[in-house]
C-alpha cells in the first residue's frame, strides 16, 4: 500500500492548516473581533481588542497583548450618582440656611473656604473610583493572563499566569441587570496548586470566553 | 467653669471653625499626596500612552489646590 494515499483536497487543507498554524495569535483574534472592538484604546475602554497605545511595566519585547478588559461602565453608575448628590448638597444648604442661622454663625470668608474644601473632596472622592475602575484591569497576552486588582488606593495586587497554565475558561451573568448591559464574571481556572483568575462584571464575557479558549486550544 | 466661657466660645466661632478647616485640610492633603503617588506608581505598572500623562497631572493639580486652600485658611486666619 502506497504511503501517500490521500491525494487532492487533503493536500490543500494541510497546507491551509500549516498556514492557520503561522498567523500569530493576536491577529488571528482581531479578525474575528467585532469591529468597533479593536485599536485605539481610550481612557474609559472597558473591552478592547489589540491595544495600540498599552504598555506594561513587565511586557517583554515579543509580547503582545491581545485583550484589555475593565469592569463594564454601567457598574460606575453608583459613585456617579452618588458624585451628582454631593454636588447638589450645598445647594440644598444654602436654600435652607436660615434653619441654622441663629445658632451658627460664619464669616463669608470661612464659609467659602468650607464650600471650597467640599468640592475639593468630592473631586478626591470621583479621582479615587475613577482609579479604581480604571486600574482594575484584565490583560490577556500572547505569552500569559495578569490580573491587576486595585481594592482600595493603598491596596495593590498583580497576579498573572502562563497561557499554558489555564486549564478552563467559564463565565457567569447572573441577575436582570447583568442580563441587560451583557456583562459577568469571566473565572479562569489554572492547574490546581495555582490560584484561579476572576474578572468579575467585565462586558461581553462570551467574547472573552472565546477569545481565551481560542488561545488555550492551540497550547 | 462660669457661663462667660461658654459666651465667649460661642462669640469665637467663625475663629474655631477655621481652625477645624486648617486641620482638616492639612489631612486631606496627606491624603492627595498618597493619591499623587500611588496614581503615578499605578501608571507605571501599566501606561496607557496618551491618558497616562494628563491623569497624573489630575492628580498632582488635586494635590495643588489642596495645599493653596490651606495656604489660603491659614492667610486668612
Amino acid at each position: 500500500m502506497p504511503d501517500n494515499d490521500l491525494q487532492g483536497e487533503f493536500v490543500i487543507n494541510n497546507n491551509k492548516l500549516e498556514e492557520e498554524a503561522e498567523t500569530p495569535v493576536a491577529e488571528k483574534v482581531a479578525a474575528d473581533a467585532p469591529p468597533h472592538a479593536g485599536g485605539k484604546l481610550h481612557f474609559f475602554s472597558n473591552f478592547c481588542i489589540n491595544p495600540q497605545n498599552l504598555i506594561f511595566e513587565e511586557q517583554v519585547a515579543d509580547e503582545q497583548i491581545v485583550l484589555l478588559i475593565r469592569r463594564d461602565l454601567i457598574t460606575n453608575f453608583p459613585w456617579i450618582f452618588a458624585t451628582a448628590v454631593l454636588i447638589i448638597i450645598p445647594i440644598l444648604i444654602r436654600m435652607f440656611s436660615f434653619l441654622f442661622t441663629p445658632f451658627f454663625v460664619i464669616s463669608d470668608g470661612t464659609l467659602q473656604i468650607a464650600v471650597l474644601f467640599y468640592y475639593l473632596i468630592v473631586i478626591g472622592f470621583v479621582l479615587v473610583q475613577f482609579t479604581l475602575w480604571y486600574f482594575n484591569v484584565g490583560l490577556v497576552t500572547t505569552r500569559r493572563i495578569i490580573d491587576f486588582n486595585i481594592a482600595g488606593i493603598l491596596y495593590k495586587q498583580i497576579s498573572e499566569t502562563k497561557i499554558n497554565l489555564v486549564e478552563d475558561v467559564s463565565y457567569s451573568q447572573n441577575g436582570a441587570v447583568r442580563s441587560v448591559f451583557d456583562y459577568g464574571d469571566v473565572l479562569i481556572q489554572t492547574a490546581a496548586t495555582l490560584e484561579n483568575f476572576e474578572f468579575d462584571r467585565v462586558p461581553s464575557p462570551v467574547k472573552i470566553v472565546k477569545i481565551i479558549a481560542d488561545m488555550i486550544g492551540e497550547k | 467653669m462660669d457661663l462667660s466661657f461658654f459666651m465667649n466660645l460661642l462669640a469665637s466661632q467663625d475663629f474655631l471653625v477655621r481652625i477645624g478647616l486648617i486641620i482638616g485640610i492639612s489631612f486631606y492633603g496627606l491624603f492627595a499626596l498618597i493619591v499623587a503617588i500611588q496614581i503615578n506608581n499605578l501608571n507605571r505598572a501599566l501606561n496607557q500612552v496618551g491618558f497616562s500623562f494628563i491623569f497624573n497631572v489630575i492628580a498632582v493639580v488635586h494635590m495643588l489646590a489642596t495645599i493653596a486652600l490651606l495656604i489660603l485658611a491659614v492667610l486668612s486666619l
